[in-house]
């Protein structure tokens, strides 16, 4: 199944895969949207706004960094 | 035809067993008996599952329309839970950028679909807002987490009231805070009815401000240069994070040296570190601003934060109470692969944070930090209570005491117009703590009135009433049947409160839609990883449970 913007769990899941150890402090969004264009299933053409990148990194965050 | 009146129910917050579970509703009911009604909070209110089977109890969340105080769990915290047993009702939800970036932030965090999100509307200071008919005014006031404020809420017949939130009366250190001048210009402008947050007014004087934790913090400093430090804090009480950011400072100012490095580990320190990003309150920003020194920030994960000499590290780590996954516990377990003691230089670790007396912290936290100080560290933990010493004190709370208290009568007493006095109902408390709030107001000359939850105060024509009867209290009863925070399995019972046996009984058990992802459901999914994150035993176990379990058992 390919993953489009608003699929952010499964989104944040694979760059957490892909890049267990990046340091997410400070990441720029074009940084952010380049990885998730690059993820083998993601197939989108639209462009993601504030909200939904807000939502990849944090899920990002929360499944990268072992704490609740 | 009935006369137009507005009327103030606390929902949950005014409890007969303590602090939590904060909400309030204001109805307006005009003449032809149509009502319109706001809620300001939604919070959650601990629960020792040992002995209630329970995880947490939510307040009910009665309105569309919600305005948030800040962001602590006693306000916001079921928000979440209520969407997942309405998913389809709007929710329009009012708060201060930061308050709304740190909700989001717990929302994606626990996979809530973006379709399911509720409409955020932030607050700008200064701006009066239009509510469902009510006229809305955000204050801010000075609180352990930044972006706190208070609300006056005017309604259609002209009804003033005020919910001042969880505050303290000295200045706040990140972002707007307490003003004088702010309070006095509402009473000025007549407040009919003022509800206090209490939970601090059995202590005597004003508590202090950040500034003496910033004081405390440099006295650390000093006493403990060249040696790699880790600091226990609570990520969303970002203010106290702050005054250390700001001590850090002033050492390498007076030193002459470069500035320590600050190293954030933890999935909520690094979000809140974002969320105040977002709303323009980036502490190195705001830390130059007052002292022209820029500390820096970092993520333990960057390769920066291992090019930091050991000497020169402040780890900010969560899970002052224990809880078992932060980063504290890990490290004290020696899990954490990001914070190790240092054999070249002393290793020093601050809880900054007291004990909060629940359950079984106090035996969790000593178990933690005697591990920690098995593995080398020096351990200094504040002790709740205690005095407050300029140059000692590392430790302060964002509630205000009776000091407090009394100065918002004093500017009351100074600025209300004398054919509309306020009355004074004390809220975020028990008994015992909202009567000493309404004490105080009455001592110092002003109305005052006492509530318990579901018991309304109507105001008509000015006039300020307390029902009589009391209504019936509601709260939901949240249950992790897998007794797993990392992968929930819910179930919500909704719970009357029964004020003749003085107990709250099972109305019903609540269908919900599950719209929340757990962490490892994924991953659990995918094989490899499942199970590898989600250790059994809920929220706060953090060492040897058998050993505190044998030792509760003995003293019994
Ligand atoms: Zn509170």
């Amino acid at each position: 199944m390919s993953l489009r913007w608003k699929d952010y769990v499964e989104i944040a899941d694979e760059l957490n895969e892909l890049y267990p150890d990046k340091a997410l402090t400070d990441m720029p969004d074009e940084e952010l949207i380049s990885l998730v264009r690059a993820l083998p299933d993601f197939e989108d053409e639209s462009e993601p706004d504030e909200t939904v990148l807000g939502a990849i990194w944090n899920r990002w965050v929360y499944v990268g960094y072992p704490e609740d | 035809m009935a006369e137009n009146r507005t009327e103030f129910e606390s929902l949950g917050g005014n409890n007969l067993d303590g602090i939590g579970g904060n909400a309030k509703k204001i109805t307006y009911t005009a003449e032809d008996g149509t009502k319109k009604s706001i809620q300001i909070d939604c919070g959650m209110k601990f629960s020792d599952k040992t002995l209630t089977g329970v995880d947490n109890y939510i307040a009910p969340l009665e309105c569309d329309d919600l305005l948030i105080t800040h962001c602590h769990a006693d306000h916001i915290a079921g928000i979440i839970h209520h969407i997942q047993m309405n998913p389809d009702k709007p929710l329009n939800i009012y708060a201060d950028k930061f308050t709304h970036q740190f909700m989001f932030a717990e929302m994606t965090k626990q996979g809530l679909p973006l379709d399911n999100m509720p409409k955020f509307h932030d607050c700008e200071d200064g701006k009066k807002f239009n509510v469902n008919g009510f006229e809305i005014e955000a204050i801010p006031v000075t609180h352990s987490a930044p972006g706190a404020v208070a609300f006056v809420v005017e309604s259609p017949d002209g009804t003033r009231m005020m919910d001042m939130g969880d505050f303290k009366t000295t200045k706040a250190t990140l972002g707007k805070g307490w003003e004088d001048d702010r309070i006095a210009s509402a009473f000025k402008k007549g407040v009919d009815v003022c509800f206090c947050d209490s939970t601090s007014t059995t202590s005597a004087e004003v508590t202090p401000s950040y500034d003496m934790v910033t004081e405390g913090f440099r006295k650390i400093l000093d006493d403990h240069p060249n040696t790699q430090m880790m600091v226990g804090t609570i990520a969303r009480s970002a203010e106290q994070l702050f005054a250390d950011v700001i001590a850090i400072a002033e050492e390498a100012k007076d030193t002459g040296k470069k500035p320590r490095t600050m190293i954030l580990d933890g999935a909520s320190l690094i979000q809140v570190n974002q969320a105040l990003n977002k709303a323009g309150l980036s502490m190195t920003q705001e830390c130059k601003k007052r002292t022209g020194i820029e500390v820096p920030i970092l993520d333990a994960k960057s390769p920066a934060a291992r090019s930091v000499p050991p000497g020169e590290r402040v780890y900010v780590v969560t899970g002052t109470q224990g809880e078992e996954m932060a980063a504290m516990a890990r490290t004290a377990r020696g899990e954490n692969r990001n914070i190790r003691p240092s054999t070249k230089v002393p290793n020093l670790c601050v809880n900054q944070q007291a004990v909060i007396p629940s359950g079984d912290n106090q035996a969790v936290v000593d178990e933690m930090m005697a591990a920690l100080k098995n593995q080398g560290w020096e351990v200094m933990i504040p002790k709740r209570g205690a005095a407050f010493v300029r140059g000692e004190t590392y430790y302060v709370s964002g509630h205000g005491r009776a000091g407090d208290m009394q100065k918002v009568a004093d500017i009351a007493a100074a600025n209300q117009p004398a054919d509309r006095k306020c009355t004074f109902i004390g809220i975020h408390g028990d008994e015992k703590q909202t009567q000493a709030t309404e004490e105080i107001f009455r001592n110092a000359g002003q109305k005052v009135e006492h509530i318990t939850n579901a018991q309304k105060v109507v105001v008509s024509k000015g006039n300020v009433e307390v029902a009589k009867t009391v209504g019936t209290a509601c709260r939901y009863a949240v249950i992790d049947k897998n007794d797993d925070f990392m992968n929930p399995d819910f179930q919500y019972i909704q719970q009357a409160y029964n004020p003749v046996a003085q107990k709250w009984v099972d109305v019903k058990e609540v269908e919900y839609k599950k719209l929340l992802v757990a962490k490892n459901d994924r991953q659990g999914g995918k094989g490899g990883k499942g199970g590898k994150g989600g250790k059994k035993g809920g929220r706060r176990h953090s060492l040897d449970m058998a050993a505190i379990a044998a030792r509760k058992q003995a003293t019994r």
